[in-house]
């Protein structure tokens, strides 16, 4: 699955650098990886480290919620819109 | 509502973003999952939104829109930890969403200054910090919550171990915080005190009390990457 493999990527990249851009950054801005995609990839790592520290059910959760905070709340889709270009907000 | 008779600023911003409260409230509703009343959380919502429109303060470089939302979104949320009986798989979610506000507003002002992180690579990398914050915070407020009806979804004795080890994780990297940060994400996280209450113990404002938060939180979650 692309969203795997994405995941490996972006943990090597986090661990190798810390101001260089984001593999996915350089993935997205390629064309290799469309927002949504980006967006996935970036919940996927946000939520790893949390795995074996959270019930499966709650990260399934978590995850989820976090995708939908991406569009709605204001930080976040700020954050989105200044990486992206775009306006992925609901709200 | 009271009988106070608003300036037409304060009223014209509130009309201006009326549609937010019912988007804010269908996503709450959605994320927690419960046969919640929806009127009830719009009413909720709308007084958060005049609540906003009354407190704005424009010299803070947030602009009504965000600082609405997190407004209407806190409204609802202490909405519904009013509501009696509801399962603790509601609660727990509540008390996430919760987190991801408190710890989006306490960077709200870095977010929307001029200049600041508007590069595409380096909004990036704030935007993955930032996410992985809010995850840590919301576990954390998910793996303490105990309020609420015990069901047949409660956990069983793994998934109270996984909790059990990231409330360990997050005790033992409080030593790598300042004084002031351990103590508002130990009174915050594990002791259920309000941020506002924490604020004025340690007397300073409650914003100030909201970038120490997200400071610290931002920290932990790099501490647990690093482990990752």
């Amino acid at each position: 699955m692309v969203h795997g493999k994405l995941q490996a990527v972006a943990s090597t990249a986090e661990s190798k650098t810390t101001a260089a851009p984001s593999a996915l950054f350089d993935r997205l801005t390629r064309g290799d990886l469309d927002v949504d995609g980006y967006l996935d990839a970036r919940v996927d790592e946000a939520v790893a480290p949390l795995a074996g520290k959270l019930p499966a059910e709650r990260i399934a959760w978590l995850r989820q919620m976090l995708r939908d905070q991406l569009l709605s709340d204001p930080v976040l889709s700020e954050r989105v819109r200044q990486a992206t270009g775009g306006d992925p907000r609901s709200t | 509502m009271s009988g106070i008779i608003d300036a037409p600023d304060v009223l014209e911003r509130f009309h201006a973003e009326l549609a937010l409260v019912e988007i804010i409230a269908a996503q709450i509703a959605r994320s927690v999952g419960r046969a919640i009343e929806f009127d009830d959380l719009v009413g909720t919502g709308r007084e958060g939104l005049l609540d906003a429109a009354r407190r704005f303060d424009p010299t803070r470089g947030v602009p009504f829109r965000a600082y609405a939302n997190f407004r209407v979104r806190g409204a609802i949320l202490d909405g519904l930890r009013q509501l009696s009986a509801l399962p603790r798989r509601a609660y727990e979610r509540i008390a996430a969403l919760e987190a991801t506000a408190l710890v989006s507003e306490g960077e709200a002002e870095r977010a929307f200054a001029r200049g600041a992180a508007t590069e595409p690579s380096a909004a990036d990398r704030a935007l993955a910090e930032h996410l992985s914050a809010i995850a840590l915070a919301a576990a954390v407020e998910m793996a303490t919550e105990d309020r609420g009806e015990a069901s047949d979804e409660d956990d069983n004795p793994e998934d109270s171990l996984a909790r059990a080890e990231l409330i360990h994780f997050v005790r033992g990297a409080l030593d790598e915080l300042s004084n002031v940060e351990a103590e508002v994400v130990s009174r915050h996280y594990f002791d259920g005190e309000r941020l506002e209450d924490i604020a004025r113990d340690l007397d300073m404002s409650k914003s100030w009390a909201s970038r120490v938060q997200t400071r610290a939180v931002n920290r932990l979650a790099k501490r647990l990457r690093s482990l990752a």
